[in-house]
């Protein structure tokens, strides 16, 4: 990159700027049709020209040298983050900044009035536009060369104690907007404006950025978003439903941006930071969503219906930097999925589907380190039991493990009750034909045990919540 | 439908079940919770009807025996609505209770008591584990390790937990 071939007051002579815009965490990632904005000085009969700005920060009393025209000229870089732009003409100075820039309708080189702050606007000859400060931040990335852009007769980009180093600026070292230098002849003047801003690219913080992880139902359509997450080290999906900002996990999201580059990036890993390291996610023009892919479940909470598959949901972020503590049993939500998985973060556990029917009662209990479920189907009665050898030692899926379910009564069963009784028979009642009946397993409910259905004594059937005592099984029977 | 809330024991190996004992008269069933905790039984039961004076139809009371079953205490609401489908109780003494279906939903939720069952709470730090259910899962519990039992399309599955209910895995 050649440097700025205009001296003082030199000859009208041509440079070429040019440089690459890049972000990402390591400055790696091309980064195209971001706004920029060349100052350029016009070195027209300059002459000192005192001007009553004291200089913004600790600079003492100074001057804006006001001969010459400052000009500002917008660039864009392409899709590679390339810029390049040639001048023409006897200048004295150039800086470039990231963003559009405007001229300060307030800027006054009048003298401010005495209880003027110092960092008044109206002393900055240009500004910024406000979005473009919030979407593209600190041009640190700017990855412009900056030994390329001195012009020889002083530091082209100043701040209070004098010339910023290339590299400094490049390494996201914040100049400030404000007239610069004495202008003793202009020789030192080099007229550059330059603000760096020491914060990412684009921060949409949702709420005050705490997790409450909480299932949520979806139904039409939403839109889904990104923010940078707490450290910077990768973005978060979410979305915005009735005010509350809501983490997407459990999903694999497929980004495209206006440059055409494609990235697939998963949303589950807890608490759901997800890394782009090729798209260029300021400009993405397109996301779709999709199941996702494996045979582990991601480590979150719960799911709903997305536009291509199950999303598994946390959130909303409502609260501090803790997950809140929930004090109602139930939280405010609506229905929830139809899938589970398990709760906790817990890698490698596989999906535990819940679609199936439902059994009209349930029934189980514990002894002996095995777990004992017997069950009557919503249509047509069917009583079946199953028992779990080793349910303290499972790992994974919860669906297995289990002893095959044994069929009890094939039909017309209703009513059911079970409990391990205290020498660790399993007890089985349930009404068939009008009649209470009762079996025993003697061995503890494994399949293959079930004795014979005798009369139940007395004859009921029901329970709704049994257990054991001393020497002894009790039972509980809601008739309502 | 408010109904009759039975107890009754067997102390043999055979199923015998001794006479039923009435705990209350007003209870929605078919679902309750019970446990005994080592010198007492204690009932969790939902309210089928509202009773001047004493709670609206679908909250949640519970109820305690000292005698063996014999005589059963006031009910006390416990703050919480919804129907018990079961308690467990940890080798720890912490018992933990499933509540499903408050305010008309199909949502499950646990209530954990540390002072046998004189008061119920649920500090959940990550909110609702269960999935959604038509019909309300049980629990029961293994040692420290809490069980909370579904079955889908003749499947059986659980959620474990060994922190009284608070966390589920």
């Amino acid at each position: 990159m050649p440097a700025i071939s205009a001296g003082y007051c030199g000859a009208a002579a041509s440079f070429t700027l040019s440089g690459q815009y890049r972000r990402g965490r390591y400055l790696t990632i091309p980064h195209e049709n971001v706004p920029l904005t060349l100052f350029l000085k016009r070195c027209t009969g300059p002459v000192r020209k005192p001007c009553a700005h004291p200089r913004v920060g600790t600079v003492s009393v100074g001057e804006y040298c006001s001969d010459g025209e400052i000009e500002i000229m917008p660039l864009t870089t392409d899709c590679a983050g390339n810029y390049s732009v040639t001048v023409v003409g006897s200048y004295l100075a150039a800086a470039l900044a990231v963003g559009p820039w405007v001229a300060n309708p307030a800027f006054s080189c009048g003298s401010p009035p005495a209880a003027d702050n110092p960092a008044n606007a109206a002393w900055l000859p240009f500004v910024r536009d406000p979005a473009s400060i919030a979407r593209y931040g600190c041009p640190r990335d700017i990855g412009a060369s900056g030994t390329a852009i001195s012009s020889g007769l002083g530091d082209l980009i100043n701040d209070e104690t004098g010339g910023i180093s290339d590299a400094s600026v490049i390494n996201g070292l914040c100049g400030y907007i404000a007239p610069t230098g004495v202008c003793s002849e202009c020789q030192n003047t080099t007229g550059a404006f330059f603000v760096t801003r020491p914060t990412a690219i684009t921060v949409v913080r949702p709420g005050d950025g705490t997790v409450q992880y909480q299932a949520q139902s979806l139904s039409g359509s939403y839109t889904l978003d990104f923010y940078d997450n707490f450290t910077g080290a990768g973005v978060v999906a979410y979305y915005v439903k009735d005010g509350s900002f809501y983490q997407v996990g459990g999903a694999m999201v497929h980004l495209t941006d206006s440059c055409g580059r494609t990235e697939t990036i998963g949303t589950a890993s807890y608490p759901g930071v997800s890394q782009i390291g090729n798209v260029d996610w300021p400009n993405i023009v397109s996301v779709t969503v999709s199941n996702w892919v494996g045979e582990c479940s991601p480590p979150l909470y719960t799911s709903f219906a997305g536009p291509e598959g199950p999303l598994f949901v946390s959130g909303p972020l409502t609260a501090a930097t803790r997950p809140r503590i929930l004090r109602d049993v139930y939280p405010a939500v609506p229905t929830l999925t139809d899938l589970c998985i398990n709760a906790f973060p817990s890698f490698g556990i596989r999906l535990q589907t819940c679609t199936g029917e439902t059994p009209e009662r349930l029934q189980a209990d514990t002894h002996d380190e095995r777990l004992a479920v017997s069950w009557l189907t919503a249509t047509g009665g069917t009583l079946r039991t199953a028992v779990h050898l080793s349910p303290l030692r499972h790992i994974g899926n919860s669906a297995e493990g289990w002893e095959a379910a044994e069929v009890v009564e094939s039909a017309g069963a209703d009513d059911i009750g079970m409990a391990y009784l205290p020498a660790r028979a399993l007890y089985l009642s349930y009404m068939l034909g009008g009649a209470a009946k009762r079996r025993l397993n003697p061995m503890a409910g494994a399949a293959g045990g079930w004795g014979l259905a005798t009369a139940a004594v007395p004859a009921v059937s029901r329970h709704s919540a049994s257990g054991r005592a001393e020497g002894q099984a009790f039972r509980f029977r809601a008739l309502g | 439908m408010p109904g009759a809330l039975n107890f009754s024991q067997c102390r043999d190996n055979r199923g015998s079940w001794t006479t039923e004992v009435a705990i209350n008269a007003l209870a929605a069933g078919p679902w309750c919770g019970g446990v005994f905790t080592g010198n007492r039984y204690v009932c969790l039961f939902t309210l089928a009807q509202t009773v001047a004076g004493v709670g609206a139809a679908g909250q949640l009371f519970c109820t305690h025996s000292t005698d063996g079953g014999n005589i059963w205490s006031t009910p006390v609401f416990t703050g919480y609505t919804g129907y018990c489908s079961g308690i467990a109780r940890t080798a720890q003494g912490i018992l933990v209770a499933a509540v499903w279906g408050a305010g008309g939903t199909t949502h499950t939720g646990f209530l954990q008591s540390r002072n046998g069952g004189e008061g119920w709470n649920n500090e959940f730090e990550f909110g609702l584990a269960m999935p959604d259910l038509p019909l309300p899962p049980t629990v029961t519990a293994l040692q420290d390790t809490v069980f909370c039992v579904w079955v889908s399309g003749n499947v059986p599955q659980f959620l474990a937990s060994s922190d009284g209910g608070v966390t589920w895995w």
